[in-house]
């Protein structure tokens, strides 16, 4: 063995050596090729991808599907600002007086006396919808009230004696008003109007109820509904029941226009004693834009998961993620395996030797999934707890192997002829002993990279990983848990399984390459 | 007499495994977060403690005071970490006295002397089978040596090497639970929705738990066998050009018999030996496995337990843990010496 070993060793240099037997081999080729795909694709991906992993969502519809895979029918997410309003009807009643500035994208309009009116604003612009009927919209706004006093045109603080007023926004469907659908749900069918749907109202207040401990003189209120909201659906004019989807049924259809529109009503009557209203000041309210999206079931390369963030992105991170942490791991656990292997190697037959190598023995039967959940809840779920507890668990494996092969090359006759010579331990190993380990380090990073990563998805998919870090492993965990079997949600589940799998399978063909290098002795027989 | 003393020799080894391993967990889960949060672990009473941290979460609440003070004193809380709740701690592990558990309030080796039957079904099945399905396929490739089947095999088993047990899982629940179910109409295997019931013994209740637990043993075939088979077939090919195996076949000695009386013998002690050292894997690969499915072993509760910091589990579970795999390991020691007379006279690895 040992002539054959020697005579092996002499024949290559250690560099060009593995990267020869990595590219010579089609397997090794193709392992290699798989690893500079994930890296360039972790490495470089998130620079280019416009979106967090974890923090974007909302990006489309919960577990929309891949877009490439979608029919051109099938809504995509659909982002529109409606502004340019138009005053559709002012109607009064008693001694009110309006005035209204209409700037297009801001309505400023200015109410006061006594009596009531009623105002309707829509918007002009409107959203063309030409996909099938989406499942949910989110529509927001943002309006102020300002109490003003009419005569001398300035800004007042709240007193109770103003008028009360009403705002209620509301979505309207040019092409579908007027005309009805029948809705079946738990088996009673229902005739509902479609093309309205008031999806905010502010009911009634006075101003100084709307903050009556803060006097603030002007109140800017946010309206930001996502629809359907089922409790909404029942405070309509026509109240729709509760499970109606009431953005498919009754808002959307293909090829039709949605606008927006807002409804003010005012109202002072100085005879109602629970009022009090005076009339001498009046109420100004600003309306601006509305800002609708409706949320696609088409998204991206790889569709979206239960929260509407893109899986692609999350893969892409995933991708950097494994590779980072898989080399890390790999690499620590063979420098702690190289140290303690060639201690007890060289000192075989000492009683250093047999403590280190008790005490890897130990350490390789530990149950390292215990320890690992132990270490997650007394130290907190973090990647490092989990790095930290994988390495000092897995290193025992290659220091068997390194302090075996220390054993081996120990007894070689250059070694005893350097001793001979007169050189010290020290030179001995870094000269003589460690570069002809480095081929079998290399193929023990090489092996060790899936094992990492494979420990890791293990943690996450049991909850224990780290809630911060976007990984394979944590995709493969909220899939599992949020339903994307039962739901059949596979371009949520299928991706990071693929990316673990090749992953794996390329380092696996790397390593086979490199086994024959690594282990002369284990040459392939046939 | 050989025998004998190397039996006791690993014993002695393997029992100081588990020693150390006992007392690494204690040190891991109770000294360390003490010592790194600046505590002192040779006082009583240390805040640090995470045992005292969890329990004096529910001290808001006023109805647990006095339950708290109970478990504290019952747990040896107000002693020492080291060394007076440590000693306790290793007698209570040598007297397998785990206490009550903080959450159900049952004694915690009631609760798991229950559970541990389903534990056992996983890994024992995860040891056996596909160690057994590995040497059939292992022989089967000897056969047809460099043919078809042969490639196909190696393939097949390497594939199986890289795949883990829980992504197979996985993808069985989604194509062959959860598609077929939708597409055609048909049920193959249950998603893990209802776990089986532990108490009920009626003929329906078994067949619903083995139909339960056919994916998970499944997966565990599919994912471990290839290591044996393609370990197998190194081993088998090797050993098949050796001088004496030569000699058989001239002497006219059929394959099959060649295979039974000269091979066999002749691995087997390899083999024991490689499953030594595949018992951590196939522990941890069917814990995971466990929980993963809801499987209602000692895994699965104490990872309820992990949950919900039941400590007296946790450690009953870390050291069931440890002692199922030093006794696994015990016992394929003492089989490999039983089958190989080198190993004790060679006094160890």
């Amino acid at each position: 063995m040992s002539v054959k070993l020697r005579s092996f060793v002499s024949r290559f240099r250690t560099s060009s050596m593995i990267l020869n037997a990595l590219v010579r081999d089609k397997r090794g080729l193709t392992g290699l090729l798989i690893l500079i795909f994930y890296a360039l694709l972790g490495g470089v991906g998130p620079y280019f991808l416009p979106y967090d992993p974890i923090l974007s969502q909302n990006l489309a519809d919960a577990n929309a599907m891949p877009e490439w895979l979608a029919s051109p029918d099938i809504p995509r997410t659909m982002n529109i600002s409606l502004d340019n309003w138009t005053v559709t009807q002012v109607s009064k009643e008693g001694d009110v007086n309006i005035n209204i500035t209409n700037q297009g994208r801001i309505v400023i309009i200015k109410i006061w006396g006594k009596g009531a009116a009623n105002i309707s604003l829509l918007t002009n612009d409107y959203l063309y919808y030409t996909y099938q009927p989406a499942r949910s919209m989110r529509v927001s706004s943002v309006y102020s009230v300002v109490p003003i006093d009419p005569v001398n045109n300035t800004i007042l603080n709240v007193d109770k004696t103003d008028g009360w007023y009403s705002i209620s926004y509301y979505l309207y469907n040019q092409d579908l008003y007027g005309k009805n659908t029948t809705v079946v749900t738990g088996g009673v069918n229902y005739t509902l109007p479609m093309g309205l749907y008031i999806f905010y109202s502010d009911p009634g207040f006075r101003m100084g109820y709307i903050n009556p401990f803060i006097n603030e003189a002007a109140v800017n209120r946010s309206v930001d509904k996502r629809l359907p909201d089922y409790i909404l659906n029942i405070k309509q004019p026509t109240p729709i029941p509760e499970a109606v989807n009431s953005v498919r049924e009754l808002l959307l259809a293909k090829d039709t226009r949605l606008k927006a529109g807002v409804n003010i009503s005012y109202y002072c009557d100085p005879m109602s004693f629970l009022m009090k209203c005076e009339g001498k000041s009046g109420v100004m309210i600003i309306i601006r834009r509305v800002h609708i999206t409706i949320y696609g079931l088409a998204f991206g390369l790889l569709g979206t998961n239960d929260l509407g963030s893109d899986v692609f992105t999350q893969f892409v991170y995933g991708a950097r993620t494994a590779i980072i942490f898989g080399f890390s791991v790999a690499i620590a656990i063979v420098i702690m395996g190289l140290f303690v292997g060639v201690f007890a190697g060289y000192n075989v037959g000492k009683l250093s030797d047999y403590i280190t190598t008790f005490i890897t023995d130990v350490i390789y039967f530990l149950p390292t999934l215990p320890l690992i959940l132990a270490a997650g809840i007394v130290f907190g779920r973090s990647i490092v707890v989990i790095y930290l507890v994988i390495v000092l668990l897995s290193w025992p494996g290659t220091a068997r192997v390194i302090r075996s092969w220390t054993m081996a090359l120990k007894s070689e006759l250059y070694v005893e002829a350097a001793q001979a010579l007169g050189a010290g331990t020290g030179r001995i190993l870094i000269k003589h002993i460690i570069p002809q380990l480095v081929p079998y380090m290399v193929y023990a990073v090489v092996v060790g990279v899936p094992g990492a990563v494979f420990t890791e998805v293990a943690v996450q998919l049991l909850g224990f990983g780290d809630p911060t870090w976007p990984s394979w492993g944590r995709i493969l965990n909220e899939a599992y848990y949020r339903g994307a079997i039962s739901g059949g949600v596979w371009w949520w589940i299928l991706p990071p399984i693929f990316g673990i799998v090749t992953l794996a399978l390329g380092f696996a063909l790397m390593g086979l390459a490199l086994d024959e290098i690594a282990n002369p002795r284990l040459r392939r027989r046939m | 007499m050989g025998l004998a003393s190397y039996v006791v020799g690993r014993g002695i080894a393997l029992f100081s495994v588990f020693l150390i391993s006992v007392t690494l967990f204690f040190i891991v889960m109770r000294v360390l977060p003490v010592a790194l949060a600046g505590g002192d672990p040779f006082k009583p009473m240390q805040l640090q403690d995470p045992v005292w941290s969890a329990l004096r979460r529910s001290m808001e609440d006023p109805r647990f005071t006095g339950w708290i003070n109970y478990t504290a004193e019952r747990l040896g809380l107000n002693l020492p970490l080291i060394p007076n709740q440590l000693l306790i701690y290793l007698r209570n592990i040598f007297v397998l006295e785990f206490g009550y558990s903080i959450y159900t309030q049952q004694p915690v080796l009631k609760e798991i002397m229950i559970r541990l039957p389903y534990t056992l079904a996983l890994y024992i099945y995860g040891v056996i089978v596909p160690l057994i399905l590995g040497y059939l396929t292992g022989v089967l490739a000897l056969k047809y040596r460099g043919g078809r089947i042969d490639t196909f095999i190696t393939l097949s088993s390497l594939t199986s090497h890289i795949l883990p047990s829980y992504i197979l899982l996985l993808l069985i629940y989604y194509f062959l639970a959860y598609l077929p179910k939708v597409t055609l109409g048909i049920t193959i295997f249950p998603l893990p929705t209802r776990t089986p019931s532990l108490s009920d013994f009626s003929l329906e209740n078994i067949r619903y738990v083995l139909w339960y637990v056919s994916p998970i043993y499944l997966s565990m075939t599919l994912a471990w066998f290839g290591g044996w088979a393609y370990y197998f077939r190194q081993l088998l090919v090797s050993e098949a050009e050796k001088d004496y195996v030569v000699t058989a076949r001239a002497k006219g000695i059929p394959e099959s018999k060649i295979l039974r009386r000269e091979i066999t013998p002749n691995v087997r002690p390899p083999i024991i030996m490689s499953l030594a050292y595949h018992i951590p894997g196939i522990f941890g690969g069917s814990i995971i496995l466990e929980m993963l499915t809801s499987w209602p072993g000692i895994a699965y509760f104490s990872y309820q337990a992990f949950l919900n910091f039941d400590y007296t589990v946790i450690v009953a579970f870390y050291v069931i843990s440890s002692l199922l795999l030093v006794v696994s390991l015990f016992i394929a020691d003492v089989l490999i010496a039983i089958l190989d007379p080198r190993v004790r006279v060679g006094g160890g690895r």
